[in-house]
């Protein structure tokens, strides 16, 4: 087995309750490790600690204790070769669909970023929209293009935080098949938070999701 | 609702006002106060003499600087207000306490600074028009969704490059409807700084018309070319709200 990509060690996330001295302890004590081009997911019902979680190893909150690792480094704000998927839909609505694939690629030269913004158009079977807007796509239209534009970007990893969790069942079904489907092509890790009322933590493969 | 009518509801109802203004004026036999005739017969009195498109462009010439300048200082202050709290609590109070002071409260100090130029009702209408921009901008950051700032740090834009490619952007809806806004409060200013400060545009025409031989025809004339030019304005403004890039950010059954 090859050396983790991301380490947790000992991480607690504690948050002020609602009355004074109270402690609310989101995250107690929680250790991984997660192997480069594993597909992790992260279960539990809703307002278990998953996205802190992930937002903790994202860089988009700061841990009370313990440790982030990631690539052998200590995780210090969100960095450009691990790109974020939001649960709430962070594509901007302000620019087209290619405009916004293509917006992790600024330094590319021209003709390379339209070949790889049609690439992960294509990937991801919006092509014919690539000049719509968000507001004129469905809700899972819309998490397809914010898959491919961290996609796009080419980073290490990708964290997805509840990544289907505003989309209808059917669309639910075809999405998880398709990110299995991406997984598989990309040879990416892909780190994801997920909500079920099944289990509360469970880390490995892909078959768990 | 369809385009005919779209437009033929609200011109009937203002062809009714017309005819209720001219049998009112019949009806009570006033000398003084013109029919709506007389109004359109001192509108090309005003053409002819080459006065009508002099005064408007007057005008506009003002309120395109003040406003203008209003845009270019309010919407980055409003950003930077917004977006850095520090900033924001420092600024602020003085910015509440300057807010509700009318422009014409400023005439005094307008002409004392400029003198009787095109620059006091300029400096007038951008105080007038510079603080419902700036507190429109500051809002539209504070309303704004994080998630857009936090996607864009995650790619490594750095501080401008956020500004202007994220919290301007996702501010503009918002900042838009400022602008439309102090656009309308900027050509009420106009008027009244015309009234005061210089010798042409619309609200000159007003006081001078009054003033020499008590021409009420001109007076309304002046009025209603205020209101049709505000509403010309105003249609400008809304074109902006149709555009791509910021059509997100408005409610669909508002248009």
């Amino acid at each position: 087995m090859s050396a983790p990509v991301i380490s947790v060690r000992n991480l607690w996330m504690t948050f002020p309750g609602k009355r004074s001295g109270e402690q609310i302890h989101v995250l107690e004590n929680v250790n991984a490790d997660i192997t480069p081009g594993e597909f992790v997911c992260i279960v539990g019902p809703s307002g278990c600690g998953k996205s802190t979680l992930l937002n903790i190893i994202g860089g988009f909150l700061t841990q009370t204790r313990g440790e982030v690792l990631v690539e052998n480094a200590p995780v210090d704000g969100p960095d450009r070769r691990r790109i974020f998927v939001f649960q709430e839909n962070g594509v901007f609505p302000w620019l087209s669909v290619e405009d916004n694939i293509g917006f992790g690629l600024r330094d590319l030269p021209p003709d390379e970023r339209t070949a790889t913004v049609a690439h992960y158009t294509e990937m991801v079977g919006l092509s014919g929209f690539e000049k719509s807007y968000p507001r004129e796509l469905s809700g899972g239209m819309r998490q397809r293009v914010e898959i491919a534009r961290a996609l796009a970007a080419d980073p290490d990893i990708i964290y997805m935080d509840e990544p289907f969790g505003a989309l209808d069942f059917i669309t639910r079904l075809k999405m998880r098949a398709d990110l299995v489907r991406i997984w598989q092509a990309e040879k990416k890790p892909f780190f994801l938070s997920h909500m079920t009322s099944k289990r509360l933590f469970s880390s490995p493969t892909g078959s768990s999701l | 609702m369809n385009r005919a009518t779209r437009i033929l509801l609200p011109l009937g109802v203002a062809l009714l006002g017309l005819v209720a203004w001219h049998c009112g004026v019949r009806l009570v036999g006033s000398d003084l106060f013109p029919t709506p005739l007389e109004v359109a017969q001192g509108i090309i009195e005003l053409a002819q003499a080459g006065l009508l498109l002099k005064y408007i462009v007057a005008s506009l010439f003002r309120v395109t600087w003040g406003f203008g300048l209003a845009v270019l200082i309010g919407v980055p202050l409003g950003l930077v207000l917004g977006w850095y709290s520090y900033f924001y609590t420092a600024l602020n109070p003085i910015l509440q306490i300057l807010r509700p002071i009318s422009p014409i409260a400023w005439i005094p100090l307008a002409i004392l600074w400029f003198g009787v130029t095109d620059a006091a009702p300029i400096f007038l209408i951008f105080l007038a028009s510079v603080f419902p921009i700036t507190v429109a901008s500051c809002a539209a950051v504070h309303n704004m969704q994080p998630v857009y700032v936090r996607a864009a740090r995650n790619f490594g834009l750095g501080t401008l490059a956020l500004f202007r490619q994220v919290i301007f952007r996702a501010c503009l809806p918002q900042i838009l409807t400022g602008l439309r806004i102090a656009l309308g409060i900027a050509w009420l200013v106009v008027v009244a700084a015309e009234m005061i400060a210089v010798n042409s545009g619309l609200g000159y025409l007003i006081i001078d018309a009054r003033n020499a031989g008590k021409r009420y025809d001109l007076v309304v004339a002046g009025m209603v070319l205020i209101g049709l030019i505000g509403l010309g304005l105003d249609y400008l403004v809304r074109q902006l709200e149709t555009f791509d890039e910021v059509r997100w950010g408005y409610a669909s059954n508002a248009r």
